[in-house]
């Protein structure tokens, strides 16, 4: 065959959809740039000189004058007042890729920019490894490739929710449905209730349990909270219980420190910290007057537990809670109006993405550097694209892979 | 065995190729293959320009020249390297929708075609490397979801209609990528060399490989 003979061929080869694939993207490509905002105007160097000299006076004044912490929350709202205008996420400032929920389903999000519809699904976890991702939808329980979407399999359930796939082999993953918690096997076999009477908070798997359970892993276990408030410790395949804590708070969340050793249960004012080994409350943190959390996650290393709320003001919150202290004390990282509704950590630990429904962007922060924000905007748009009607604001749902594959 | 009549690194003047004229429809051949200087040529890079810059400018029209420029070279790149329609069409979309959020910052002296073909071949290299390691790794598979039925790769159900486009699934992703952009986007080596980010002697050794094992699937296909 001639160099000739072969170009013809690789031009004419038959490609399954050719057609239908080309109109199908035109419809996103064309969608997408409806939403693309043209750039503007750069400005002329004068005034590009006087901005750069304002905004040098205006950190001269924070640095300079007593007026302490309301001055840096003033000027935080000053220096990211176009954080509605900011360019949409283009990139991931640390290795991973994110699993995102929007109104339109979960959408995979790569470190190089490019991201994946998965589906037609609501709530999305990944597995340990990234190798799937578990979406549910109004009566199934999906594992998908999140590379293609392929359905790897899928059971029938009444509304499964919260879906997490237990890490190290990644043989169960454990949903509510309605006010049970269930356990299925990590082929979609075996599904069994696990508890019957469950409060609306996902479960955690101990970070280094491995089910089945190995000699060296110990048993496959569970942390669920129940409508007390109370938090319950289970072997996911004998369904004992291994301790429970007194009620409570009812938790939102539950999560596990990096080396399994704490158990946090944070509730809408306060952070209950359990031993994992018996169930002893180790400390109370409460959240500052006033503040109502909304999302709060351990550090991928260390006991650093991150927090994000709203405020009585209308403001919203990011702390930085150090549970390694005998006595924490909440480090407030980043204030700002409206809400921050999630937050999750880079799988190295070195960056928090913080959700900020009001200004529709995403904030990365490097928890050491706080002042160091990357911004990314316009994120309805990007993860809703081509719909007319208000998004609901798209949450981050994991960065593969932390807390073993929990997000 | 090599393929009769083709040579990894053609030194001779490049096949006359029909040039689509003021189409922009998906028939049309790659900007690249007219000739280098000629009016055709030039005249293209011309209406591309204007196409970029009125795109920049928010004209959805222009925007549908680029693409219809430009869609169908990447798609068919995209499925011959990773040879899984759905992916294609993925990774094609994906790249374009690259191009869409740096459309302000792109520099409409630079030829939009290599850059998005591009980002296309290095996605689909990545795409089917982390496949095949998907198959290889049963073991990791397993592990993750036990019991269940592995999904069978499409290739090995898809029927090819082309012996050339069947025997190319044989190849490694790298080897399938080095021959897509030789034979279908008319790279050269050193082209080649510059948008895989490789030494021009890795280029090399791999069309000659590739083509190597092409010839040999093939003759075992016969």
């Amino acid at each position: 065959m001639r160099a000739t003979e072969l170009r013809r061929r690789l031009r004419d080869a038959p490609i399954p959809e050719e057609h239908e694939a080309r109109e199908r993207g035109w419809r996103v490509v064309r969608a997408a740039y409806a939403e693309r905002r043209p750039s503007t105007a750069r400005a002329s160097a004068p005034r590009r000189l006087a901005i750069a000299l304002a905004g040098a006076a205006i950190v001269l004044a924070v640095v300079l004058t007593p007026a302490g912490a309301k001055v840096v929350d003033f000027v935080r709202d000053v220096v990211r007042p176009n954080a509605k205008e900011a360019k949409p996420l283009t990139s991931l400032p640390a290795p991973g890729s994110l699993l995102v929920e929007s109104q339109q389903g979960p959408w995979v999000f790569h470190r190089d920019g490019s991201q994946r519809l998965l589906g037609d699904y609501r709530q999305a976890t990944w597995s340990p490894n990234g190798v799937f991702v578990a979406a549910t939808s109004a009566h199934q329980l999906t594992a998908v490739e999140p590379d293609t979407g392929t359905v790897h399999w899928s059971i029938n359930g009444r509304h499964p929710t919260d879906p997490r796939w237990a890490p190290g082999n990644g043989y169960r993953v454990a949903y509510r449905s309605g006010s049970s918690m269930r356990v299925v096997a990590g082929d979609g076999t075996h599904d069994h209730l696990l508890d019957a009477n469950v409060a609306p908070a996902p479960p955690a798997w101990r970070p280094a349990t491995n089910c089945p359970p190995t000699s060296a892993s110990g048993p496959c276990v569970l942390a669920l909270a129940k409508p007390d408030g109370a938090v319950r410790m289970v072997d996911a395949d004998s369904g004992k219980v291994l301790w429970a804590s007194a009620a409570g708070p009812v938790p939102r969340l539950l999560d596990w420190s990096a080396h399994s050793s704490l158990v946090a249960a944070l509730s809408a004012a306060e952070l209950r910290v359990f031993s994992a080994a018996d169930g002893s409350l180790i400390q109370t943190v409460r959240l500052p007057a006033g503040m109502e959390a909304t999302d709060g996650a351990f550090a991928p290393a260390g006991k650093s537990f991150a927090v994000t709320g709203t405020t009585r003001h209308g403001r919203s919150k990011a702390l930085l809670i150090p549970l390694a202290a005998a006595r924490a004390q909440p480090r407030s990282l980043l204030t700002d109006p409206g809400a921050f509704t999630d937050v999750t950590w880079s799988p190295d630990g070195h960056w928090l993405l913080i959700a900020w429904r009001k200004a529709g962007a995403w904030l990365f922060l490097n928890p050491e550097h706080p002042g160091h924000i990357k911004t990314a905007g316009q994120i309805s748009r990007q993860f809703s694209p081509g719909t007319t009607a208000p998004a609901g604001f798209p949450r981050p749902a994991g960065w593969c892979c932390t807390q073993a594959g929990t997000g | 065995m090599m393929v009769p009549g083709l040579r990894p690194v053609a030194a001779g003047p490049r096949e006359e190729i029909q040039l689509a004229g003021e189409t922009t429809e998906s028939v049309a051949v790659p900007l690249r293959l007219a000739r280098a200087g000629s009016p055709s040529r030039a005249l293209e890079r011309r209406r591309e320009r204007r196409w970029i810059k009125a795109a920049q400018s928010g004209s959805e029209e222009a925007l549908e020249h680029l693409y219809r420029r430009h869609w169908s070279w990447a798609h068919r790149a995209a499925y011959l390297v990773v040879h899984d329609a759905a992916a294609a069409e993925d990774i094609a979309q994906e790249a374009f929708l690259s191009a869409i959020r740096s459309l302000d910052r792109f520099d409409r002296s630079r030829p939009f075609g290599p850059w998005l073909n591009r980002i296309v071949v290095n996605r689909a290299i990545d795409w089917a490397r982390a496949r095949s390691l998907r198959h290889e790794t049963g073991a990791e598979f397993e592990a993750e979801a036990a019991g269940a039925e592995p999904a069978a790769p499409e290739v090995a159900s898809a029927v090819y209609s082309d012996e050339v486009v069947a025997s190319l699934r044989h190849l490694s992703p790298e080897h399938r990528a080095v021959v897509v952009l030789r034979y279908l986007l008319d790279y050269t080596p050193g082209e080649i060399a510059k948008a895989l980010d490789l030494p021009r002697g890795t280029v090399n050794s791999r069309l000659r490989r590739a083509l190597d094992r092409l010839g040999a699937e093939m003759e075992v296909g016969q």
